[in-house]
């Protein structure tokens, strides 16, 4: 063996995706005295958010920059929006994606349409983060999927990253960003480990990346369903089925290029989400990949999301109710592939 | 807006759809924007403003720019959620925001009675421990020395203010709108004191202006209207383009 490259060294520094989350906020505060933290509990002395996301930032950048607030998601978008529109740059948290649908006017009404409105004399470029994700038993009104709300409203992007790298990379991105960016943080997967980030390296918003080359069919998915799909092409391989798997990592714009093309190559494709299917970006993302690649295509484009109810708190239920790796692996055994 | 300094023309064509609105004819009259006057955003959910005043002040709180912000709304926007949220914020944090609530009775088509628990919107700044004034809005000078506090109390670190300026609204709601819900004693009684013309006897009977000085002022501003008008008709509608246009800052395909 030769030696290690420091190259090699970097790559292989491992962290968490919570890591990933906190490097890039560090970064940014110290980069740009303009980049503003806060929401419930994200100070220090409120432990740095309820999972510690924050930790360390108030005590480094001070309780001016990064500040807890009242449990008041109107009032936290709002402050947002308002302090955006004097050219600074605020990462604002609401602590769970269902607590969003109690700002929805501030984020639908102002924050993405302000730009629009105002005939493009002001911009809103602010960051919301918030969490979510089935898997921990927070039943019903604690873990939703509901990008495709926010896709759907014009002003608004959406990103879901599901690495560490993608996680402090988006990040960048998205407070570098002169509109306003929903940054969707998955709870289960808060301390997945993976390669780290180079830091200050941005991973550009609505660019997908190809994480398995493969020839008989494309899924194309993002989040934690990464994952899942992931394990579903391990299994896959074993059966002969050579899977391409895409990680789309932004909803809103999504990777239209590259899943066309990928698709353009496998003539199949499958599209995972955690959302629930009905009116999910699956819809779209597969209505797409029919009008542009119908003839080509060896069957219909599939689509696997959650069932179509509240995320239930029993655990059986709970498991059954986000796709698997299994039953996303089932799922391209049955679809055409020669 | 106009007495921010919101050009009577640029008004007009945004009323009219016009392109050389100050919107580009994008916002239209609940979205009026003029920043370089320090109109930030108009909005035409009731109560909204609110939230969003709050990030402007804090903006002024972190420069330290002596600048203050003013929240417009009217009654019926104090029973709103936001409301509540923002002043709560706005008092924890001190910041330098006003907080203008004309009560003019009547929330859309409702009285104030049947809709609002408070016997005066003031007596909510209690509860955010901030300090309440109430005013009648219909008079220039009340106003002005409300606002003079309450600007100086922000500009010191003093926090907010909810001012309560009772007033009337002498026209419907949505346009066509014939007031049926309004009594009609009441409407008759405030329309005698239209503030206008109130304030303009005051100018006369103190001997700041001439009935001449007014009347010229008065001719003046009706032929700056005229111009308005004419120069919003004038003007083109904006391009189809324009529907790509600020949606993001970089144009969608």
């Amino acid at each position: 063996m030769g030696n290690i490259g420091l190259e090699t060294l970097a790559a292989t520094r491992v962290a968490t995706i919570r890591e990933g989350i906190n490097a890039a906020l560090a970064d940014a505060l110290a980069d740009d005295a303009r980049v503003l933290v806060f929401g419930e509990d994200v100070a220090d002395p409120e432990e740095g958010g309820v999972l510690g996301v924050t930790a360390g930032l108030s005590s480094r950048f001070g309780d001016e920059r990064v500040r807890s607030t009242p449990i008041s998601e109107q009032a936290i978008m709002g402050a947002a929006i308002g302090v955006s529109l004097r050219a600074y740059k605020p990462v604002a948290e609401i602590m769970l994606m269902n607590f969003t649908t109690v700002a929805m006017d501030m984020i639908v009404n102002h924050a993405a349409k302000l730009r629009f409105m105002s005939g493009g004399q002001t911009n809103v470029p602010i960051v919301i983060r918030t969490m979510t994700g089935s898997g921990y038993s927070n039943g019903g009104q604690h873990s939703d999927y509901l990008e495709a709300w926010f896709a759907h409203t014009a002003g608004m992007k959406v990103v879901c990253p599901a690495s560490p790298a993608d996680a402090y990379g988006l990040m960048r991105s998205a407070i570098d960003d002169p509109d306003p960016v929903m940054y969707v943080e998955n709870l289960p997967t808060y301390m997945l480990k993976g390669a780290a980030w180079e830091p200050g390296k941005r991973i550009p918003i609505g660019k997908g990346q190809i994480l398995r080359e493969g020839t008989d069919v494309t899924i194309v998915t993002y989040a934690r369903m990464v994952q899942e799909s992931m394990k579903a092409a391990e299994a896959l391989s074993k059966d002969g089925i050579s899977v391409e798997l895409i990680d789309l990592r932004s909803i809103q714009p999504w990777d239209r290029e590259l899943v066309l093309a990928s698709v353009a190559r496998t003539r199949a494709a499958l599209v995972v989400h955690e959302a629930a299917l009905p009116f999910g970006p699956a819809g779209e993302i597969s209505s797409v990949i029919h009008e542009e690649l119908f003839n080509s295509l060896k069957g219909p484009v599939r689509r696997i999301g959650s069932a179509f109810c509240a995320v239930p708190f029993s655990k059986p239920l709970e498991t059954a109710f986000a796709p698997q790796a299994a039953g996303i692996a089932q799922t391209v055994r049955t679809m055409p592939l020669r | 807006m106009l007495a921010k300094g919101l050009p009577l023309r640029d008004l007009w064509a945004e009323l009219g759809g016009r392109v050389t609105g100050t919107c580009k004819g994008k916002g239209g009259p609940m979205h009026l924007t003029y920043p370089s006057k320090g109109i930030m955003v108009t909005t035409g959910v009731v109560g909204s403003s609110m939230p969003i005043a709050n990030g402007l002040a804090w903006a002024s709180a972190l420069e330290k720019d002596g600048l203050v912000t003013v929240a417009s709304f009217g009654d019926g926007a104090s029973n709103i959620g936001a409301f509540h949220e923002a002043l709560n914020l706005a008092s924890v944090w001190k910041l330098p925001v006003i907080f203008l609530c004309q009560n003019n009775q009547y929330a859309e088509h409702t009285t104030y009675e049947k809709a609002t628990s408070a016997k005066q919107i003031v007596d909510r700044a209690i509860g955010y421990s901030m300090p309440g004034i109430r005013v009648d809005g219909n008079d220039v000078f009340a106003m002005y020395a409300a606002a003079q506090e309450a600007v100086a109390r922000a500009r010191a670190g003093g926090g907010p203010t909810l001012i309560e300026a009772m007033t009337f609204r002498f026209n419907g709601h949505i346009l066509g709108d014939m007031d049926g819900y309004m009594d009609k004693a009441r409407k008759a009684e405030a329309m005698a004191n239209d503030p206008v013309s109130r304030f303009r006897r005051q100018l006369i009977d103190s001997g700041v202006a001439t009935e001449a000085d007014l009347a010229a002022i008065e001719a003046k501003i009706e032929s700056d209207l005229d111009d308005a008008v004419e120069f919003a008709i004038d003007s083109s509608f904006p391009d189809l383009a324009e529907m790509k246009r600020d949606v993001y800052a970089e144009e969608i395909a």
